[in-house]
C-alpha cells in the first residue's frame, strides 16, 4: 500500500474520494493496488 | 464572529459590493461561512427620472420610456398615464421584489421581459404597488427635488438593509473576533485609514481612585485590571441603534448599561463586565484604601470605598453566576471578589449578586486581562462558555483594556446618563512589553518565490498596524540588499512570533491571488542509499507474494485496546481524544481492528500484513495521561521505538474454487507457521524455532501461542490465535491467527547471500516411515532422534502425514516421514541405505516408545 507521504498524489491519481480509506484497511481497497 | 456590511464602514471607507467583501475576505484568510442580507424596506428601489415618453406601436395605453437611475439609462415599458417627460418617481431595478402586500405570501420579483418586441428593464412604480398611502391613479410622481439615483428608502428617511457576515475565525487571530479587527484587515487592503472612535478624558470633582481600589493577588492569571465608576445612570430599555446592531448579529438587548459593554467587545474584541456599584462590599479598614500606585488616598464616601480583589476561589468555594446556576470552584479557577464575597466569575461570567438591574445607579466597568490557558480550563471544567470566555481563552488585547474601557464610560453617558468618575484605576504589575521581530527582505523573496518590493512590505505591515522600531543605518551609496527591519508588533497581534509570520501576512496582502501557480517540482537522484528501506521493501514483496494485503494502521491508538500484554505505554499528555490516547506498543490492536471493520462489512476472509514502527515509555512505568514532570530528563523521556512486522489471518484460506476437497477450509494454525517459515527463508534468517508458550504467558490475548526464537534463545516475537473471548468482543466470527516479529533484530540477522550447489547427478532412494507414537511425541522430538542417529547420505526427511482414528489406539496417533538418501560421488544400492535406515527406525522404537508399521 502507499506510504503516507504519497496518500494525496495517489488520491488525485486515481480520484480517491475517502482518505479515511488509507488506514481502514478494508480488503476491497487494498486489493486494487 | 458576525459582522454586518453597514458597521463595518463606521471604521473604514470601502465601496466593495457585499458579494466583492466576501470573495475579499476569503482571499484574507477570513472565511464566510454565512452571508445574509437583511432586507431592507424598497430594497432595488431608486429614484429616476423620465428622459423620453413615446407610445408602444401596436399598443393603445402602454408608453415607452427612458428613464436615468443615476447609473445610466434604461428603458421601461408602462401601463400608467399620469407621467410626463421631466418626472421623478420610484423605479424597481430587475431582481428585487416589492414590499409584501397584507394577504400575499409570495413577494412578487420583478424581471428583465419582453412587451411587444421592447425589453422593460424594470418597472416605474404606483404608491399601491409600494403599499404607501398616497391616493393617485397612476405612477407616485416625487417632487422635483428629489435626488436621482438616490435610494427611495433613504428619500424616505426609512431603515436600509444590511449584510450580515458569519465569519470563521481561525484560533490563531483572536483579533478579529472584533468589528475592528476586521475592519483592521480591510483598511489594510484598501490603503484607507482605519477609523478608531475617538475617547475623550473627562475631567470631575469625584476621581475613580477614591471610589475603589484594585488588588491582584495572582499577577500571573490577571496581568492587568481596570476599573472606573459611572455614577448616577438610569437604566433601561437601549436606543434603537444600539439594540439593532446587537440583534443583527444575534445578541439579546437586555438594558441599555450591559448592551453597551456587549457592544463595545463586539466593536473591539475586549470583553468587558459591569457591576452594579453599591452591592459590591464596602471595606470595613480604611487603610486597605489604597490606589494601584501603592499610595494611599482619602475616600469621597466616608472613607469606606470597596476593594476589587482577584484571587483564586478557594476550592469547593461556592458561587452563582449570572445565568442563576450555583456552580462549585477549585483553586484553579479565578475569580473577582469584593473583600467578603465573589463577584465575578474572571473571564467567563458575573455573578447575580452584582448583576446590573432597574435599581442600578452607580455602575463599576471592569475591564481585564486573563491568561488565556487559565480562562480555558474554567470555563472547559464548568462546561460554562460565553462571548467572554470564548475571547480571553483566545487571546485578548491586553493593550487595549483602558480604551475599551474608557469607549463603554462614553457610551455609557450616551445612552444611560450620569457622570463618569475621571481617571481609571489600573492594576498593571508589569506592563506589557511590545516583541520585536526583525524582517530580511530578502527572506520575502526566497518564501514567497515573487518579488515584492521593500517598500511594499514595509506599508503592508505598516496597514496592520506594525511599527518600525529601528533600521539599520546603510551607508550612503551602499549598494546590494537592503538592511533589515526591525518592527514593533501590536500587542492585539498575539500571533505574530516569527520572521515568517511577517512574510505570511505580506503576501496575504500583497494577495495571495498574485503567487503564480507552479507545477509540483520533483528533485532526482539526490537521496543517500538507504538500506533499510530497500530490505523493508523486500519484506513487503515477500508478503505480498504470500498472498497476504499490506494494511497500514494508525501510531496513535487507544489505550483500552491495548491494555493486553503491555504495562509500559507511551501515552500522550494532551490526547485529543480518547480513541487515540497512546503510541501503540503494538502492531495486533491494529491488525484486529482492521479485521473487525473487514468483518462488520462482511469480507469475511482478509489476510492482513503490516510493517511499521511501535513504541514503549523507556522509564518503565505506566502513565496514565498524566503531564510530563518538567524536571524529566530528555533522554529518558524519549520512548523506545522498535520496527515490527505482523500479519492477522482470519476467515476462509483460499478464494472459492469449484472442486476439492479442501476448498471451504479456513484458515488455521499452520497457514500462519506457513507463512512465518516462508517469509523468514526467503528474508534470510535461518534458524529460527517455535516454542509453545506458557498458558499464560500472553497475559489473556492469545487461546494459545508459541514463542518464536532466533538460534534457540534470541526472541523474535510470538504467534498465536487469539483467544475466543476477544474475538467476540471484536465480533470476529472465525478463528484469528496473529504474529508479530521483531523487525529490527530480522534485519540485523538475515543473511540475504545466495549459495549455489551443483544439481546432484545420482538419483536418490526414499524409504518411507509409518509409526505409531504417543499423543505427546511432537515433530521435534522425531528430528532429534534422527539427528543424533546421523545417517550417512541422508539428504531429507519430511513428515507426510499425520494420521488418528480407525486402526490407530486411544492416546496414539500415527506419523509417516519420507527418508531421501543420496550420495554425491555414486548411485546408492539397497544395501547401502538398509542398515543406516533401520538404525534410525530402531531408535525410533527405544527412544520414542514407537510401533513401526511394517
Amino acid at each position: 500500500m502507499v506510504n503516507p507521504c504519497h496518500r494525496e498524489p495517489a488520491m488525485i491519481r486515481y480520484g480517491i474520494n475517502d482518505i479515511r480509506l488509507f488506514y481502514e484497511n478494508d480488503v476491497r481497497f487494498l486489493k486494487q493496488f | 464572529m458576525k459582522v454586518t456590511l453597514n458597521w463595518l464602514k463606521q471604521y473604514v471607507d470601502f465601496d466593495w459590493s457585499p458579494e466583492e467583501l466576501t470573495e475579499r475576505l476569503t482571499m484574507l484568510g477570513l472565511e464566510a461561512e454565512n452571508v445574509h442580507k437583511i432586507g431592507g424596506e424598497f430594497d432595488g428601489i431608486v429614484i429616476a427620472q423620465i428622459l423620453t415618453k413615446d407610445k408602444v406601436p401596436s399598443s393603445d395605453k402602454l408608453s415607452v420610456c427612458k428613464v436615468n437611475d443615476g447609473k445610466g439609462e434604461r428603458t421601461i415599458i408602462c401601463g400608467a398615464q399620469n407621467h410626463s417627460v421631466g418626472d421623478k418617481v420610484p423605479l424597481i431595478l430587475p431582481n428585487f421584489a416589492l414590499p409584501l402586500k397584507p394577504g400575499e405570501k409570495e413577494p412578487f420579483v420583478i424581471k428583465e421581459r419582453k412587451v411587444f418586441g421592447i425589453t422593460s428593464q424594470g418597472m416605474m412604480c404606483s404608491p399601491q404597488e409600494l403599499g404607501l398611502p398616497d391616493k393617485v391613479d397612476g405612477l407616485l410622481i416625487l417632487p422635483k427635488d428629489a435626488p436621482i439615483g438616490k435610494s427611495f428608502a433613504e428619500y424616505l428617511g426609512r431603515a436600509g438593509g444590511d449584510v450580515v457576515y458569519d465569519l470563521e475565525i481561525t484560533p490563531n487571530r483572536p483579533d478579529w473576533n472584533s468589528v475592528i479587527g476586521i475592519a483592521r484587515e480591510i483598511a489594510a487592503l484598501t490603503g484607507n485609514k482605519l477609523k478608531m472612535p475617538e475617547v475623550r478624558s473627562q475631567k470631575s470633582e469625584v476621581r475613580a481612585e477614591n471610589l475603589v481600589s484594585v488588588r491582584i493577588e495572582d499577577a500571573e492569571l490577571c496581568p492587568r485590571y481596570t476599573a472606573r465608576v459611572v455614577k448616577g445612570v438610569k437604566i433601561g430599555p437601549s436606543p434603537d441603534w444600539l439594540r439593532t446592531a446587537l440583534e443583527k448579529v444575534g445578541i439579546r438587548s437586555i438594558n441599555n448599561v450591559v448592551d453597551v459593554t456587549n457592544y463595545v467587545m463586539l466593536e473591539i474584541g475586549q470583553p468587558l463586565h459591569a457591576f452594579d456599584y453599591h452591592l459590591i462590599a464596602r471595606s470595613c479598614r480604611r487603610e486597605s484604601a489604597q490606589t494601584s500606585d501603592g499610595k494611599n488616598a482619602p475616600s469621597d464616601d466616608g472613607g469606606y470605598k470597596p476593594t476589587i480583589v482577584i484571587r483564586r476561589a478557594a476550592a469547593g468555594e461556592k458561587f452563582k453566576t449570572l445565568d442563576n446556576i450555583e456552580r462549585t470552584l477549585t483553586n484553579e479557577m479565578l475569580l473577582i471578589t469584593d473583600e467578603h464575597k465573589g463577584i465575578a466569575l474572571a473571564g467567563v461570567m458575573g455573578g447575580q449578586n452584582t448583576e446590573i438591574n432597574e435599581k442600578t445607579v452607580d455602575v463599576l466597568i471592569e475591564s481585564a486581562y486573563f491568561s488565556p490557558t487559565n480562562i480555558r480550563r474554567t470555563s472547559k471544567a464548568l462546561g460554562l462558555r460565553s462571548e467572554s470566555s470564548y475571547r480571553f481563552e483566545r487571546g485578548a488585547d491586553i493593550g487595549i483594556c483602558d480604551w475599551a474601557s474608557q469607549r463603554a464610560a462614553q457610551l455609557i453617558l450616551e445612552t444611560a446618563g450620569g457622570q463618569l468618575a475621571e481617571g481609571v484605576v489600573d492594576a498593571y504589575p508589569k506592563p506589557f512589553e511590545p516583541k520585536q521581530i526583525t524582517l530580511r527582505h530578502h527572506k520575502v523573496t526566497e518564501l514567497l518565490a515573487i518579488p515584492v518590493k521593500p517598500e511594499e512590505c514595509e506599508f503592508y505591515l505598516g496597514q496592520l498596524g506594525l511599527k518600525i522600531a529601528n533600521r539599520k543605518a546603510r551607508p550612503v551609496g551602499a549598494s546590494g540588499p537592503p538592511e533589515p527591519v526591525t518592527f514593533q508588533i501590536p500587542s492585539f497581534r498575539v500571533d505574530l512570533k516569527r520572521e515568517v509570520d511577517l512574510i505570511e501576512e505580506i503576501a496575504r496582502l500583497h494577495g495571495v491571488d498574485k503567487i503564480p501557480a507552479t507545477p509540483p517540482r520533483g528533485a532526482i537522484g539526490a537521496n543517500a542509499f538507504d538500506s533499510v528501506h530497500d530490505q523493508i521493501v523486500e519484506a513487503r514483496r515477500i508478503l505480498s507474494g504470500l498472498g497476504l494485503n499490506e494494511a497500514q494502521g494508525q501510531t496513535l491508538i487507544a489505550n483500552a485496546e491495548c491494555r493486553v500484554q503491555h504495562a509500559e505505554l507511551a501515552a500522550l499528555a494532551n490526547p485529543l481524544s480518547s480513541d487515540m490516547d497512546v503510541l501503540r506498543p503494538s502492531l495486533l490492536p491494529g491488525l484486529v481492528h482492521s479485521l473487525r471493520h473487514n468483518v462488520s462489512r462482511k469480507n469475511y476472509d482478509v489476510a492482513l500484513f503490516e510493517i511499521g514502527r511501535v513504541f514503549g515509555s523507556a522509564d518503565g512505568h505506566v502513565r496514565e495521561n498524566k503531564r510530563i514532570p518538567e524536571h524529566a530528563d530528555k533522554a529518558v523521556r524519549a520512548p523506545i521505538e522498535e520496527r515490527r512486522v505482523a500479519v492477522a489471518l482470519t476467515g476462509q484460506r483460499a478464494p472459492n474454487f469449484w472442486s476439492g476437497s479442501e476448498r471451504d477450509a479456513k484458515f488455521d494454525a499452520y497457514d500462519l507457521k506457513g507463512i512465518v517459515e516462508e517469509f523468514l527463508e526467503h528474508f534470510g534468517v535461518r534458524g529460527v524455532t517455535f516454542n509453545p508458550a506458557q498458558k499464560d504467558a500472553s497475559k489473556g490475548l492469545f487461546l494459545e501461542s508459541a514463542s518464536i526464537q532466533l538460534g534457540g534463545k534470541l526472541p523474535l516475537g510470538q504467534m498465536g490465535q487469539l483467544s475466543p473471548v476477544l474475538a467476540k468482543k471484536y465480533d470476529l466470527r472465525d478463528a484469528v491467527f496473529l504474529v508479530e516479529l521483531n523487525l529490527d533484530q530480522l534485519l540485523a540477522r538475515r543473511n540475504s547471500a545466495k549459495s549455489f550447489k551443483p544439481l546432484p547427478p545420482f538419483p536418490a532412494i526414499r524409504r518411507d516411515v509409518a509409526m505409531l507414537v504417543p499423543e505427546a511425541t511432537t515433530h521435534d522430538a522425531v528430528w532429534q532422534v534422527v539427528r543424533q542417529a546421523k545417517p550417512p547420505n541422508l539428504e531429507t526427511v519430511e513428515l507426510f502425514d499425520v494420521f488418528r482414528g480407525k486402526h490407530v489406539p486411544q492416546g496414539q496417533k500415527s506419523l509417516a516421514y519420507a527418508f531421501i538418501y543420496r550420495s554425491p560421488e555414486k548411485t546408492l544400492t539397497d544395501a547401502e541405505v538398509n542398515p543406516a535406515h533401520t538404525k534410525v527406525v530402531e531408535a525410533f522404537k527405544t527412544q520414542l516408545k514407537a510401533t513401526v508399521r511394517e
